[in-house]
């Protein structure tokens, strides 16, 4: 076949598609190319019907013809009228508070659509074999985001692209879907499994059964070509949302009252916030976005401070209105939530989600470094307490399920490391010592010291042979390089990195 | 004595499966406080003089004594001890007005085999709910004692619930139950909720236990 011999082929087939009833862009697509401007299609129309028809007069009354009765394959979806009330739409004002630079753009089809799409490549491929053997048809909803994209990257300042994280979808209707889907049921294919939520006139159903559907049978229940339409689609609501992004950072938590997440008991009330909502408070404003989700590498108890580097966290952030958020933005929020006196937040960065799991790995195989302040039954023994814990240098633990945590845990004895051990008296303190030890994570540093009445083995009691508990404790450590930490004095230009 | 002798077998016991060398995240630590110089709050002064006075052991901190009479009768006192803990977790002693402790016998063995059926040494379960643990009411016997005199005490689970775990020790040592009235607890038990109120009301506090 020569080039002239495809353009008039393709002339042909246009044609024919426009006088069973189709609209001109989706006529475009089943002879168009890459190369087809379904932004403004007037160009691509005139050189199909010219060169087939030579006359213009004609061309007019191809048009009119089709006017009447909605497009017989997508009901008007790609016609100008529908893309102007798509872009009309009052919704897509509220699309511009979002400060992404781009946006990707989705349409939900009438079930009735597929069918009358499906329904006219068989007609096509029937009556013109030889043009469709190698050609595929762009889909309609390809055809509608290529339509439309430029119209709305004009209304919301923003430029089309496809893996922008602001999603927009319109979704549509048409008032006889239901009745002209319904012949699904009797295409369906009875052979699958069903499922008890298996709807077979679900969208993503008849799409897959269509796909696999024996083209005789289609034949027989569906009209082929499709059937003139007396109404059009609806454009009905217009739904956006941003991705998730995701912060990370370390904290550190100075208070001995207070929770990593908000307490939600029943008779204890707790006055003093948790570490999440103190961090939250300060991130809200500057994302302006729905719903925050706090998640850390483990917890510490209540009474329990964590100091040196901090705990890392991360914080998922959903459906942000804002996210440029800059180098100095992070080091603000940092210094806000440095103003509590209580919680300190430090390396706070947009974090890659792939990176996540690294803080949910160090939960469970990061080593801690912890610094607890003890209390012996003799001040008498001090001396000779705090050498037998110098001299001994690692600990291997058989802790059962210690009966602090015994209701909610399962019953178990679990193994756990204590890698070294140090003891120092505090000046001036007779019953007092400092205790600084570097453990697996996930054991129980309370049971290790007091025992939880023989429970933990070897406790330190058992190492001293005399009677030694914890009155405070703090973690000093937890051996994670994660997220990076930032270098406060050099100015890293990581604003939309996420 | 027994604690020394405990300490000597860990030693040759970590040094022959030696564990992970702590220097590196040990050096590390130090290394990170040098990059940034994050300043350690000293731990001292995070409490107060005091809490250090009132501090009070373990034992004493999270849990509520309690005492069931309820099984004693005129010739034998079967009393226990039940401490509560803040969670309602509740372990099972022996009252130091236990006969058995007030007349200083000694334990031959305890039999956990308390019926035909039942061994409350063959208690399995698993998950967070403890599903398949031995179901508790007052009177349920959770073990019977035998006196090197030959005689023989029942030991009641004194509330309702479910059997979480018969302390060890007491297994390898049945006396360690007379000896040490804080580590010495016979049983743990989760306490049915739905009954925990009814299970605290039959139990006396230690004022009324004492009058």
């Amino acid at each position: 076949m020569t080039e002239t011999d495809s353009q008039d082929t393709k002339g042909i087939v246009f044609n024919f598609l426009i006088e069973l009833g189709c609209c001109k862009r989706c006529a475009l697509r089943f002879v168009g190319d890459s190369n087809t401007n379904y932004d403004n299609p007037t160009d691509d129309v005139k050189k199909l019907t010219r060169k087939d028809l030579g006359q213009n007069s004609n061309d007019e009354n191809v048009f009119k013809k089709s006017k009447p009765n909605p497009c017989i394959i997508c009901l008007d979806l790609l016609q100008d009228t529908t893309l102007q009330t798509m872009i009309l739409n009052p919704e897509l004002e509220k699309v511009l508070e979002y400060d992404s630079d781009t946006f990707v753009n989705y349409v939900s089809l009438p079930k009735a659509v597929l069918i009358r799409e499906h329904s006219m490549e068989i007609c096509v491929k029937e009556k013109f074999p030889q043009f469709f053997k190698d050609r595929n048809v762009i889909a309609l909803n390809r055809a509608w985001s290529l339509s439309i994209q430029n119209k709305l990257a004009q209304r919301l300042e923003k430029k089309y692209d496809k893996n922008s994280y602001l999603q927009i979808q319109f979704n549509t209707s048409y008032v006889l879907d239901k009745e002209e889907s319904l012949v699904m049921l009797l295409l369906e294919d009875k052979s699958r499994k069903h499922s008890i939520q298996h709807d077979p006139l679900s969208c993503k159903n008849v799409t897959s059964s269509l796909q696999t559907i024996n083209s005789e049978l289609f034949k027989q229940k569906v009209s082929i070509p499709p059937a003139t339409p007396t109404k059009a689609l609806d454009v009905e609501q217009v739904f956006y949302k941003h991705d998730h992004v995701f912060i990370a950072g370390r904290y550190c938590k100075y208070a001995r009252n207070m929770f990593q997440t908000p307490w939600s008991g029943d008779d204890i009330q707790v006055e003093i916030s948790s570490v999440q909502e103190k961090i939250f408070d300060h991130i809200e404003n500057s994302f302006s976005c729905s719903a925050m989700v706090f998640s850390s590498s483990g917890r510490e108890d209540f009474d329990v401070r964590t100091l040196g580097r901090g705990r890392p966290f991360f914080i998922k952030i959903c459906d942000p209105k804002r996210t440029k958020v800059s180098f100095e933005k992070f080091r603000q929020i940092e210094q806000a939530v440095k103003h509590t006196k209580v919680v300190e937040v430090r390396d706070l960065q947009f974090i890659d989600r792939r990176y996540l799991s690294n803080i949910k790995e160090g939960e469970q195989f990061k080593k801690k470094t912890y610094r607890a302040l003890c209390i012996v039954d003799k001040p008498e023994n001090l001396t000779a307490y705090i050498d037998k814990i110098n001299n001994i240098s690692a600990v291997t633990l058989q802790q059962k399920t210690p009966l602090r945590v015994y209701h909610r845990r399962s019953s178990d004895i679990r193994e756990r490391q204590i890698y070294s051990l140090k003891a120092k008296v505090i000046n001036g303190k007779k019953n007092l010592l400092e205790l600084d030890m570097i453990t697996q994570a996930g054991t129980y540093i309370k049971e290790f010291v007091h025992g939880d009445l023989g429970r933990t083995t070897p406790s330190l009691c058992e190492i001293v042979g005399g009677y030694i508990d914890i009155i405070a404790l703090d973690v000093l450590d937890i051996h994670l390089d994660f997220p990076p930490s930032i270098n406060h004095k050099v100015k890293n230009h990581q604003t939309v990195n996420y | 004595m027994e604690v020394e002798k405990e300490e000597s077998e860990e030693i040759p016991s970590t040094s022959s499966n030696p564990v992970e060398d702590p220097g590196p995240s040990q050096a590390r630590v130090e290394t990170e406080s040098d990059d940034e110089d994050i300043e350690i709050p000293s731990i001292l002064d995070s409490i107060t003089q005091q809490q250090i006075d009132e501090f009070r052991p373990f034992h004493e901190r999270y849990f509520e004594k309690k005492y069931c009479t309820r099984f004693t009768t005129d010739t034998v006192n079967l009393d226990t001890c039940v401490r509560i803990h803040t969670n309602k977790i509740s372990l099972i002693y022996l009252s130091e007005k236990h006969s058995v402790i007030q007349n200083q016998q000694r334990l031959q063995s305890i039999d956990f085999q308390v019926s035909k059926k039942v061994n409350r040494l063959k208690n399995a379960m698993f998950g967070k709910g403890k599903r398949g643990a031995q179901l508790l009411q007052p009177d349920s016997i959770l073990c019977h004692l035998e006196t090197v005199d030959g005689a023989r005490y029942p030991v009641h689970a004194c509330v309702y619930g479910k059997l979480l775990e018969i302390n060890s020790r007491v297994i390898k040592e049945p006396n360690f139950l007379l000896d040490d009235l804080n580590e010495g607890f016979l049983a743990i038990i989760l306490p049915d909720l739905r009954r925990h109120e009814e299970n605290v009301k039959s139990l006396k506090s230690v004022e009324e236990y004492n009058t």
